[in-house]
């Protein structure tokens, strides 16, 4: 990709990767505003990775597409790289974006404007079964709003969108009036702020604005340009990727690639106001690292090696067959521990992911890709993941069903009930549901800021906090084993035969047998499985049903 | 020699094998016959299921697995003779139960033998194996003393066959491997988790899992759970516990039964032996349902 050219030749695709990289520099203010203090599927991430899957769609695009492609590229994109729910509202809201403008052709732009909003917001709330107000959605719906009313108005396009993004901003503010989860943890909705930055940066870049222009909410942080991470390692000119943030006042860019283009290949650079993105192909890093250093300074130095990545990526699709089913089990979990333990109950595949990192529809259907079977079951083992699996279901070629699991654990009693030879897929994952329900679990993490919880009251930063069915905080305390006890009343266990622990990563099988029989001694009637999952930052996970 | 065929009311001998856990003195007190199983000892000398019963075989598993005797099966030349002994007791026919051909090939034999018996004989795959072959025995006795003939019969206890629920659970899937009779539970066996599976004899009459519970407290809570689906509303159902070893978990889950509050009257407590025992080990359990169908209902008209 040379965005560079792309600028001059074709806006459209500028604008996407503008305003997704935009997304990208805010990532961490967008994230900071996870209502739960623990850590958990962060929105910035998931919509902005969203949106990079949808910039490498479009940069595939030859100079002269067609809107139509563009947005058939824009839609591909957004859904296959969909993580987590705000990722999937994201990619439907991009759809309904690009349905709506393909649909208006030939109409007035702010009347495509209109109706590529309406259409968003449509789709938006279709892909939700139970849409929540004070979210993502009420953005979007308040942004169709104004952009409608500008079209009746007879506004000119600049007009309506700053219209429209005065509405999105003024809806942003709003969400904690009408979530008061929001209000409760004191910030505003991460996806519809989210939403926000992304329209910004893409008027911005449209009206040929400054970027800086953008930065309403947060003006502390600074507007540093930077590029999507270009992943185009396969070069077989040059054997280096490498690619820098450069400061420096008296960098002409003209001459700096010039530069790049005698030493190396697929040259970039981009940014303004002294600060650059510059990223080439060479076999010689050293040298234009050297170049750059007599002008300014470097942050984010990335040198990737393209043969070994190509080597190392080439070596995976070269695995052993796989034996065809009738049904094949997908599931996801964050650490090899709990990855063995789905495998040893038959579970085919595992998706590395979860609570910090939810995996995208695409990567089910890399999944899936990878065995071969006539009907798929996906089990997403998080609440943020369940709507990338519903979507990885609709767009498999063969039969998928999701098994709506959201903890690790209900996926292991899933399994009990799966049934390899089934006849109906329907029914098997509702039988699958059933018992994956019964199971109640509880997470012990520490938290990661101040807050406070109806249950608990106020929580300190680092306090060890319990919570039930990813929802509640319901026990804090000083150590694992106190909140672990705290717990399991409100587990249910007293209605309980087994109790699964996990201990995660940070927990020693001596603290987890000390535990087993602390709880041994207070609850007889329970019958005690425990296990290493090895899960990060989750030092116990228990599963009671 | 006719002295020593056991005795029912009716013209029909009903003749089963060791696969039942009995010896032959108890099966005749039941009022039927049995062929005991051979075995052999490690160091190559014979016994019968007969001669080694249920507490010598627990006390050779506990202590040293291979001081357990291999089993085979019973002769032709046993079945023959058996048949031949129906015949001179005065019997007009006999009805052959054996073991499941998911574990054994006696069937095989008997169908051999009864070929050519001094009187018409048939032969019953019972499709299970242990305490239910008694039952499925004692059914026969019952139909037959009601006047089915040998056809009636046949069908009457298959019928029997088919109310019959046998649930087991399993403390370790360890002897069925070692036994090299995991068969379907095979999958089970790579299990992380403490997974204790709820086994049955399939129609077909193999092992395998009707549900996968975890741990064992799960598993007793579930059975009562199955059996209300299969029998609710039945009037003559039956039913009695099995044990391996020790009769603790036995009364546990007969407790949970209890609690359950399901129909069935309860009709003993009763001991695996080495057919079975040999691949559920120690520490199993199981409970047996079951209909005590009328035999009436199974006399057809010939006429």
């Amino acid at each position: 990709m040379n965005s560079k050219k792309i600028a001059a030749v074709l806006p459209a695709r500028a604008l996407i990767a503008g305003a997704a990289a935009a997304l990208k520099e805010r990532i961490e203010d967008v994230n900071v505003l996870n209502v739960f203090p623990v850590p958990d599927g962060d929105t910035g991430t998931n919509m902005s990775l969203t949106l990079e899957s949808v910039v490498n769609d479009v940069s595939k695009l030859s100079d002269d597409a067609s809107m139509e492609e563009l947005c058939k590229a824009a839609t591909h994109g957004s859904l296959m790289g969909a993580r987590g729910n705000s990722g999937v509202i994201l990619s439907q809201i991009v759809r309904g974006i690009c349905e709506g403008m393909v649909a208006s052709e030939g109409f007035e732009p702010v009347e495509r404007l209109a109706t590529a909003f309406e259409k968003a917001k449509e789709v938006a709330y279709q892909a939700v079964r139970k849409p929540v107000e004070g979210t993502m959605l009420t953005v979007i719906s308040d942004m169709a709003r104004a952009a409608r009313a500008a079209a009746d108005a007879g506004l000119e396009l600049e007009e309506a969108l700053d219209g429209v993004s005065a509405a999105a901003h003024e809806s942003v503010r709003r969400t904690p009036d009408l979530l008061p989860v929001l209000k409760e943890a004191n910030v505003v909705d991460a996806g519809g702020f989210g939403l926000v930055i992304v329209f910004d940066a893409f008027v911005a870049l449209f009206l040929g604005r400054e970027i800086a222009d953008i930065a309403h909410f947060d003006p502390a942080r600074s507007n540093a340009m930077q590029v999507v991470p270009v992943d185009d390692w396969d070069d077989d000119e040059f054997l280096y990727c490498t690619e820098f943030l450069f400061y420096g006042d008296q960098l002409d860019k003209e001459q700096g690639l010039d530069y790049l283009g005698t030493t190396g290949g697929s040259e970039l650079i981009v940014g303004t106001d002294g600060q650059f993105k510059v990223h080439v192909h060479t076999d010689n890093p050293a040298e234009i690292l050297g170049f750059f250093l007599k002008q300014g300074d470097l942050a984010e130095v990335h040198i990737h090696n393209m043969k070994q990545q190509q080597e190392a990526q080439s070596e995976a699709a070269a695995d052993a067959p796989v034996e065809h089913k009738s049904i094949a089990t997908i599931a996801v979990a964050p650490s090899d521990g709990l990855a063995n333990i789905l495998t040893s109950l038959g579970v085919d595949y595992v998706i590395t992911g979860g609570q910090t990192m939810n995996p995208s529809t695409q990567d089910f259907i890399d999944a899936a890709n990878k065995l071969s079977a006539d009907n798929f079951v996906l089990m997403p083992n998080n609440k943020n993941i369940v709507m990338a699996a519903q979507a990885a279901a609709t767009a498999l070629s063969v039969p998928a069903v999701v098994v709506p699991t959201t903890n690790v654990p209900a996926s292991f009693s899933a399994m009990l009930v799966f049934n390899p030879g089934a006849n109906n897929l329907d029914d098997l994952a509702a039988e699958m549901l059933e018992i994956a329900e019964d199971v109640r679990c509880g997470e012990i993490t520490a938290a990661i800021k101040d807050s406070k919880a109806a249950e608990v009251g106020t929580i300190k930063k680092g306090e060890i906090i319990g919570i039930v069915d990813a929802k509640d905080i319901v026990a804090k305390g000083s150590s694992v084993s106190e909140v672990a006890m705290a717990l399991l009343p409100k587990l249910g266990a007293a209605d309980c035969e087994n109790l699964t622990l996990l201990a995660g990563e940070d927990f020693s099988d001596k603290d987890l047998e000390a535990l087993a029989e602390e709880i041994e001694a207070q609850w007889p009637d329970l019958e005690i499985d425990n296990q290493r999952g090895d899960q990060p930052l989750y030092p116990l996970l228990m599963a009671c049903e | 020699m006719a002295e020593k065929m056991a005795k029912n009311q009716s013209k029909v001998a009903i003749i089963t094998d060791g696969g039942c856990d009995r010896t032959s003195a108890e099966a005749r007190e039941f009022g039927f016959d049995l062929i005991p199983i051979p075995l052999a000892f490690t160091d190559g000398s014979p016994s019968s299921s007969d001669d080694f019963g249920v507490r010598d075989f627990w006390e050779a598993l506990l202590s040293d697995y291979e001081s357990v005797p291999k089993t085979s099966q019973p002769t032709k030349f046993s079945y023959e003779q058996k048949l031949q002994e129906a015949a001179d007791a005065g019997y007009e026919s006999a009805l052959i139960i054996t073991i499941s051909t998911g574990l054994s090939s006696t069937y095989d034999v008997a169908v051999m033998a009864a070929e050519q018996a001094p009187i018409p004989a048939r032969v019953l795959d019972s499709r299970i194996v242990t305490w239910p072959m008694v039952i499925l025995c004692k059914a026969a006795i019952k139909g037959a003393e009601a006047g089915l003939d040998l056809e009636d019969l046949l069908v009457y206890v298959d019928a029997v066959r088919d109310t019959m629920s046998l649930l087991m659970v399993f403390d370790t899937l360890e002897y069925l491997v070692r036994g090299g009779r995991a068969g379907r539970t095979a999958g089970l066996l790579a299990s992380a988790l403490d997974i204790k599976p709820i086994c049955t004899f399939e129609s077909d009459g193999v092992i395998d899992s009707v549900k996968k519970t975890r741990g064992r407290k799960k598993a007793f809570q579930t059975i009562p759970r199955l059996i209300a689906e299969r029998y609710k509303d039945t009037e003559d159902l039956r039913y009695a516990m099995l044990f391996a070893d020790d009769t603790a978990p036995a009364e546990e889950l007969h407790e949970k039964i209890k609690e359950a509050d399901l129909p069935g009257k309860f009709l003993g407590m009763n001991q695996i032996g080495i057919v079975v025992g040999i691949y559920c080990g120690p520490g199993t359990v199981a409970s047996l349902h079951w209909r005590d169908l009328d035999p009436r209902d199974y006399i057809t008209d010939k006429s």
